[in-house]
């Protein structure tokens, strides 16, 4: 039996206040666009999370799909906020049997690469949402971006799931085929589950071209020539995909009820992902030593780690970790936890062409300075928040305070 | 006496210190009893008590016969840059680039409006097509010179020469340019030869020149060849405002000092000296805040040394401030630094100074001949730049002399000077 196995990325960022300015610093210490927060949360789920939710019910009624769900913490707390019926949505899927979903960090964070202990502390805070929400438990973990490497998955292993998901990056695989289940080479007991980002991406971002939709008998004709590799395909994309980034005038909607339709006839099965793991066996050992991801097209950090804006804004609010947890004020380590979600960064990105297109898309703020600006302002006042707590932030950089 | 004044920009429309200085000198002139018309792109809507604003588009369209018209002297220029275009002396080539697409379109559309109507209308500022703008503001100093009778043509930087010269030479009136800063100054490094071609068009056709200090008398002298007979230093003066502290809230909690850059983010004011001092005043003491003020093309390009050099925990970017936001930065702030590489005059030190701000002001500034309570320094020189701030933040009385210093001036005094240049031009003519 050949097995598709969908996973779809639901994260919204706490976008900053642009104007969050120098005279805002040490007085003002709401730092979050709650208002546009709020727009874009009802937004994406009038256009995107509500009927695609609804598309998928249907599709678990009507032909057995099994699908998998990655949420972060903060989008299904703005959910919670803006857009309960979301929620309530997802556990109707949840109760079909068909719906798995995966661990991730809370705070959609690049903690697995800067700090071990935060990222175990949000990957628990995350555990105890689902539980909370869905009465869900997560067995597979996916991290953010799908940001990998040896080190990573040891540490997940460590932790007691049984799959991790990654990038079926070419830098990786070489001439190796994602169409088959894979381990980490530092595990014995993780599966490594790559992402088909030629089949994945001809749906996320290449639906429509030159004006014209993707094609389903051509899309299928694709998906057989990948099962000629192996029989798992991994599809992996942003939820957003169906209504917001693609609209629904697109025909993104019936293209993939129409895909769902015809895969019984084509014998192929769709899994949850940890299904997968069950059925399917290892075929081997993958080393990946330099972290790698699923944006842009160097698939690396560079989106979030690719200039000096963006390495200066993510060290110093690392740096505070400390004084944050000692700080025991819950507001201040729940606000640093907000400034450590990888929007931030992602829009201080000063890439163009392609990529830099992408970052634009996302971005509320006009340039990738402004961005950095703001980001840095907000941390000065989180530091002054600190100090005026009695905690001593010695800059090392430039030696002690006089 | 009368004259025609030719502006670029005012308050509260202005990007740097020109408008100050306009809106300063004509208060001064006004108290002289000298009766002025001030034209400009755009006229403010304060406005300002004793002045006849006009804008470019309230002059009227001419209907004197053909044969009056004088040949417009500035045609070589007309022809070079009606050809549209986005230059702007504070773009560096990438954003040139950037830019012009998006013109091409917008100006057709603003030519086609003013054929439609018979005005010229202008936006000012720095915008896109300024030097299309500067050409149709000239056909503006055609109208006016037709028109009006004046005792003298009175007209400020580059921008306003061509209508200067246009105006003076349709109606036989001396013509003064009052000179606050050349296209040397603004870009030393890469200077823009249609703007240095209007300059020394202008500076050679009028009848006096009227420059903001001795440093830039003798960049007319060397750069235009211009007599230094045919030039007066007329400097600058400090426009006295009432510094009202109830107005203020002291909720910023800052408790480091606080160290202050305050211009056009742009090459001529040398922001990048201040930054790599900054960095060298925190290895000593990181008890300390840096401020950069403004905006300007090389903002972007700041922001990423500072991120580069790890100073996020104590350098900060405000943009560009206004009104209100000028004065609060003033009183929150401990010392003013001006690393200019190259500066007419400079106000801002003079209005630092009146905060009672330690100042620190580099040689290569016109207002360092008239100031001897701020601290001089080269711009290159970042150490001593560094060690200044140093030992400014440790002079408890630099702050006040500072103050005393600057209490007494007014723009009566330039004033003066400017009227007693024009009444000799006029026995002269």
């Amino acid at each position: 039996m050949k097995h598709l196995n969908f996973y779809f990325q639901l994260h919204q960022p706490y976008r900053l206040c642009p104007s969050y300015n120098f005279f805002a610093m040490g007085k003002n210490h709401d730092y979050f666009d709650d208002s546009l927060n709020k727009m874009i949360m009802q937004r994406v789920a009038q256009k995107c999370y509500l009927p695609a939710n609804d598309m998928m019910l249907q599709l678990i009624k009507n032909y057995d799909l099994h699908i998998s769900f990655s949420c972060s913490g903060v989008f299904l707390e703005q959910c919670q906020k803006w857009s309960p019926e979301v929620i309530e949505s997802f556990n109707k899927l949840y109760a079909t049997g068909n719906v798995e979903f995966l661990s991730e960090t809370y705070y959609h964070s690049l903690s697995s690469v800067f700090s071990n202990q935060e990222f175990g502390e949000q990957i628990d805070l995350h555990a105890k949402l689902l539980k909370k929400l869905f009465n869900a438990e997560a067995s597979v973990f996916r991290n953010t971006e799908l940001i990998y490497n040896d080190i990573i998955a040891q540490e997940i292993q460590k932790r007691g799931y049984t799959g991790i998901l990654t990038e079926g990056a070419d830098k990786i695989l070489a001439w190796r085929s994602p169409n088959r289940l894979y381990q980490p080479q530092t595990c014995d007991n993780l599966a490594l589950l790559l992402k088909n980002y030629d089949l994945s991406d001809d749906i996320a971002f290449r639906f429509i071209q030159n004006g014209q939709p993707l094609r389903l008998d051509d899309y299928i004709a694709k998906l057989n020539n990948g099962f000629l590799d192996g029989n798992l395909i991994n599809i992996f994309m942003d939820y957003e995909t169906f209504g917001e980034h693609q609209s629904k005038e697109t025909g993104i909607f019936d293209f993939f009820i129409n895909l769902i339709k015809n895969l019984q006839n084509k014998k192929i099965q769709t899994l949850t992902t940890s299904q997968v793991i069950k059925h399917h066996n290892i075929v081997a050992k993958l080393q990946v030593l330099d972290a790698i991801s699923w944006a842009d097209t160097n698939r690396d950090l560079s989106p979030w780690l690719g200039n000096s804006l963006q390495d200066s804004a993510m060290r110093f609010a690392y740096e505070l970790e400390g004084a944050v947890r000692q700080s025991k004020d819950k507001k201040i380590i729940d606000d640093w936890r907000k400034l450590l979600i990888s929007d931030h960064f992602y829009y201080m990105s000063t890439k163009d062409k392609g990529d830099g297109e992408v970052h634009k898309y996302f971005s509320p703020f006009s340039t990738p300075h402004d961005a950095y600006v703001v980001y840095t302002n907000v941390l000065n006042d989180l530091s002054m928040r600190l100090e005026a707590e009695g905690i001593y932030l010695p800059d090392l950089r430039f030696g002690w305070s006089q | 006496m009368r004259i025609l004044m030719l502006g670029w920009e005012f308050p509260p429309y202005i990007s740097g210190g020109l408008g100050t200085a306009c809106q300063g000198i004509a208060k001064g002139l006004i108290e002289e009893h000298i009766a002025i018309t001030l034209v400009l792109p755009q006229v403010p809507d304060a406005g300002l008590g004793g002045i006849e604003f006009l804008s470019a588009e309230d002059v009227a369209p001419l209907s004197v016969a053909e044969s009056k018209i004088k040949e417009k002297l500035y045609s070589g220029f007309e022809d070079l840059i009606t050809v549209e275009s986005c230059i702007n002396p504070y773009f560096d080539e990438e954003e040139y680039q950037f830019q012009k697409a998006r013109v091409m379109q917008l100006s057709q559309q603003q030519q086609r409006q003013e054929y439609d109507r018979g005005k010229i209308y202008l936006e000012g500022q720095y915008g896109d097509n300024l030097l299309a703008e500067v050409s149709r503001f000239a056909r503006v100093g055609t109208r006016l010179g037709l028109r009006g009778k004046y005792d003298i043509i009175y007209a400020h930087d580059w921008m306003t020469m061509l209508a200067g010269v246009e105006a003076a030479n349709q109606s036989a009136t001396p013509l003064v340019l009052h000179i606050h800063s050349t296209e040397y100054d603004r870009n030393s490094t890469n200077p823009n030869q249609q703007i240095i071609d209007i300059e020394k068009f202008a500076m050679q056709k009028a009848d006096m020149l009227v420059t903001v200090s001795n440093r830039s008398k003798d960049v007319l002298i060397n750069h235009y060849a211009i007599k230094p007979k045919k030039i007066s230093v007329v400097y600058n003066a400090l426009t006295q405002v009432k510094i009202d502290n109830t107005l203020l809230d002291d909720s910023h909690k800052f408790k480091e000092k606080l160290i202050l850059f305050m211009g056009r983010i742009t090459e001529q004011k040398g922001p990048e000296f201040f930054i790599k001092a900054a960095k060298k005043v925190l290895q000593h003491n990181s008890n300390l805040r840096f401020i950069m003020a403004g905006c300007g093309d090389q903002l972007p390009k700041m922001i990423e040394l500072v991120a580069t050099e790890r100073m996020e925990r104590h350098f900060h970017f405000t943009g560009f401030l206004r009104g209100e936001e000028v004065h609060k930065i003033f009183n929150l702030c401990d010392l003013f630094v001006m690393p200019s590489v190259s500066e007419p005059f400079g106000l801002v030190p003079l209005e630092a100074m009146g905060y009672g701000l330690p100042t620190i002001i580099s040689k290569q500034s016109g207002v360092a001949e008239i100031l001897s309570n701020a601290i001089k320094v080269d711009f290159w020189d970042t150490d001593a730049i560094s060690q200044s701030i140093l030992s400014a933040l440790d002079n408890d009385e630099l702050g006040e002399k500072s103050a005393d210093e600057v209490k007494n001036l007014s723009w009566g005094s330039p004033a003066k000077q400017l009227k007693n240049i024009f009444e000799t031009l006029v026995k002269r003519f």
